[in-house]
């Protein structure tokens, strides 16, 4: 016949950690941990339902037309065309465009010669500017 | 004779005469390889010792007459649309800032610097490009206003941000604000400095920033003369 222990037996070691977990000065150190998690996770929570907010962005696109004899001149009226674009889809979609003063975007083009020798460019640009 | 030997006979033809071409046309810029930032590199001749890579300057311009400069905000130019997408929008403000600020503080000790357009004006536009002609897609950075940022000089570049410093070439043209009319223009290739931090960056910017501004008062000077 095996002996077993008392059920109720109590273990001195695992009695003393209770006991320092009941004592008054863990109790306030565990709140305030508490506490301090949920702020954290409160943060958190602020931090990723702002980053979609803050990354939402509706490209624009756009086109200029034969508007210039230089390609440089051509991006930027078609860059700029396209973040007024997408600051419109921005709107449309119930946020408020956010330019970050800084002009960017891609641009591609087409080109002919006129009867003179001149290049002349047409540009298509998308963009995409911020919108909250 | 079979079909692909006639094939492969009438490709060497093209290639020999293309070849024939560009021996005919000297040492011109092989367009296709520029990006399309100037807008008539036929001018431009391989430049000598102090000069850029790629020069061109109109003999007959009247430096002299030009006392103001309209700088316009640096731009970066790279093919492939997306191609900018993976350097930190903040690393490109940096870099379009500090080379801004380094070739504005150069010029202002030479011209006075205004907003608009006058006569006696000169217009500035740099571009720092790693693009080719052929490619169907550019990506563009440029700011409307430039940023007074402040850098520091011990961080380091972020990847993709050293890939992207250290393949550009500076091309820039030099304009009557007025008339529009051509007075100098350049792609510079040198490479002379590993670039690792942003100090690395802003002492390559005012290197180069100093040789410009030199270039231009020498020129200015033998107007003079």
């Amino acid at each position: 016949m095996m002996l077993r222990p008392p059920t109720g037996s109590i273990d001195p070691r695992r009695d003393l950690r209770e006991m320092r977990l009941r004592h008054p000065a863990a109790l306030a150190m565990r709140s305030r941990i508490m506490r301090a998690g949920a702020l954290l996770v409160s943060l958190a929570a602020v931090a990723l339902a702002a980053a979609p907010l803050e990354a939402a962005q509706y490209p624009g696109r756009a086109e200029t037309g034969w508007c210039c004899y230089s390609k440089r001149q051509c991006c930027d009226e078609a860059i700029a065309l396209a973040q007024e674009a997408s600051a419109a889809n921005c709107e449309m979609a119930g946020g408020t465009p956010r330019p970050s003063g800084t002009r960017r975007g891609s641009c591609s083009w087409e080109w002919f010669q006129d009867e003179d020798g001149n290049t002349v460019y047409r540009c298509l640009s998308e963009a995409a500017i911020r919108c909250r | 004779m079979p079909v692909s030997a006639r094939w492969r006979g009438g490709l060497w033809l093209i290639c020999a005469l293309a070849l024939a071409a560009c021996a005919a046309r000297g040492q011109g810029p092989d367009t296709a390889d520029l990006s399309g930032f100037l807008d008539d590199y036929s001018r431009l001749r391989p430049g000598g010792p102090d000069e850029a890579s790629l020069v061109y300057r109109d003999p007959d311009a009247d430096w002299d007459a030009y006392d103001a400069v309209l700088f316009e905000p640096v731009t970066i130019w790279r093919s492939g649309k997306g191609s900018l997408d993976d350097v930190p929008e903040e690393d490109l403000k940096r870099l379009a800032a500090v080379f801004h600020q380094s070739v504005r503080a150069r010029l202002e000790r030479i011209f006075r610097l205004v907003d608009r357009p006058s006569p006696g004006t000169l217009r500035v536009r740099l571009g720092l490009t790693h693009a080719r002609q052929a490619d169907p897609v550019l990506d563009v950075f440029t700011f409307a206003v430039p940023p007074t940022l402040v850098v520091s000089d011990d961080q380091f570049l972020a990847p993709a941000t050293e890939a992207l410093v250290s393949t550009v070439a500076v091309e820039g043209e030099v304009t009557d604000a007025v008339t529009n009319a051509v007075l100098a223009e350049g792609v510079d290739r040198r490479r002379t400095h590993t670039l690792r931090s942003w100090g690395d960056v802003r002492a390559a910017a005012d290197r180069w920033a100093a040789w410009f501004a030199g270039r231009i008062q020498r020129v200015r000077q033998d107007a003079t003369r």
